[in-house]
């Protein structure tokens, strides 16, 4: 569902009439919503700045695979070295 | 073109059932025949519930995670399960029960939630595996319902099945940092996987007969118990092998022709804990009942 525009009317009946002939001439539309302004509020979303809320987001664990196929393939032995640490929960998960 | 009223659902039982067999839509105003209400409204209201009861056990480890990137985490999973709670109850007070009503029967135990939320979780090992196997279930079932005939469910779902699925992948990554880390963090999983099967395998519920499945023969679920277990093991028990981790039953394999055989659970044990009779239950929702009770005077005044 998307904005399409604004009709200017005195009653819904009518909002819809010029609605449709403005807005689906050629049937574009399998359904039209009418709002009366008044009965809309409009919000902006706002930049809070510094907050990572990375962990919301799917693209923070996209290395999941990759993480796992090292796992296996280092079982049995699963003492890693230093560099090859995956335990941080730190920047590895950005990756 | 005239802008004509949506496809409704046929006013008559047999003609009804067809329409939702073939595909057809039904939506909360539409006439349905009494026992789709009654089987919707009880199927909402158990994940309603499940939702709202799911989120204690991770609620527990909030202020014991081990990183504050992991509490943070965990809180927006908390969050995210509540959050699903209110859409669904919604949908089900959409149907005629209200929203008062269920929350006061699941507080006083006269309601129920899914097996997997009355069991404890003893240590940070069981919030990884709870990420990641029990959510994993969670996403088979979820999947499977996106086609549900009842549509405002459908559509919930879809922002449902998104969010558990961010949950799972957080369960995963938590898995994997365990499964990579010392001998102690590869046993305290090992221990979940033992405590945890048995809860994992009852989750689909017992084996049963779709023909005589009231949901499935009106095109609410479109998969049965054992389809949904076998998807489940077939997409789990490959990976927790291969991650090294063994299972606690010596009779899972899978078979030549691709299924899985298993030990049968004691569905006994199922009935008794779904019916409030499990390790937690009694106490989680004795925390609801109180906060139930507590917020009395704000249910009042906003009456």
């Amino acid at each position: 569902m998307r904005h399409v525009g604004t009709v200017d009317a005195p009653d819904i009946e009518l909002g819809l009439t010029l609605a449709r002939q403005c807005f689906s001439r050629r049937s574009e539309a399998d359904e039209i919503w009418l709002v009366d302004d008044a009965n809309v509020r409009r919000f902006h979303a706002t930049e809070v700045a510094g907050l990572d809320k990375s962990y919301r987001e799917i693209q923070s664990y996209a290395d999941l695979g990759r993480r796992r196929k090292l796992i296996e393939a280092n079982i049995p032995n699963t003492a890693l070295s230093e560099d090859q640490s995956l335990s941080s929960s730190g920047p590895d998960l950005k990756a | 073109m005239s802008l004509a009223l949506d496809s409704a659902p046929p006013r008559d039982v047999g003609e009804f059932r067809d329409y939702v067999q073939a595909g057809g839509k039904v939506e909360a105003s539409d006439w349905m025949p009494d026992d789709y209400r009654a089987g919707v409204l009880k199927f909402l209201e158990m994940h309603a519930n499940s939702e709202f009861m799911g989120a204690m056990p991770e609620r527990e480890w909030i202020p014991r995670a081990p990183s504050l990137k992991r509490k943070l985490t965990l809180t927006a999973k908390v969050q995210d399960e509540v959050g699903h709670a209110q859409i669904l109850y919604s949908l089900a007070e959409d149907l005629g029960k209200p929203r008062r009503q269920m929350l006061d029967d699941l507080v006083n135990g006269r309601s129920k939630f899914h097996n997997v939320f009355h069991y404890p979780v003893p240590t940070w090992g069981d919030v990884a595996l709870i990420g990641w196997l029990v959510d994993g279930a969670a996403l088979v079932t979820q999947h499977a319902l996106l086609e549900a005939s009842y549509a405002p469910y459908a559509r919930a779902l879809r922002r449902i099945c998104a969010e558990e699925s961010l949950h799972l992948k957080h369960g995963e990554a938590l898995t994997l940092e365990l499964s990579a880390g010392s001998a102690e963090q590869r046993e305290m999983f090992q221990g979940a996987l033992n405590r945890w099967w048995e809860a994992l395998m009852h989750f689909f519920g017992p084996p049963t007969d779709p023909a005589r499945d009231l949901l499935i023969q009106y095109r609410v679920k479109t998969d049965d118990n054992e389809t949904l277990r076998q998807r489940f093991l077939g997409r789990y028990v490959p990976r927790i092998w291969s991650l090294g981790y063994t299972l606690p039953d010596s009779m899972l394999r899978r078979l030549d022709d691709g299924s899985w055989e298993y030990r049968q659970p004691d569905w006994e044990r199922l009935k008794e804990v779904v019916t409030n009779h499990g390790p937690e239950s009694q106490k989680r929702l004795a925390l609801r009942r109180a906060f139930w009770r507590r917020h009395t005077a704000v249910r009042e005044l906003l009456n």
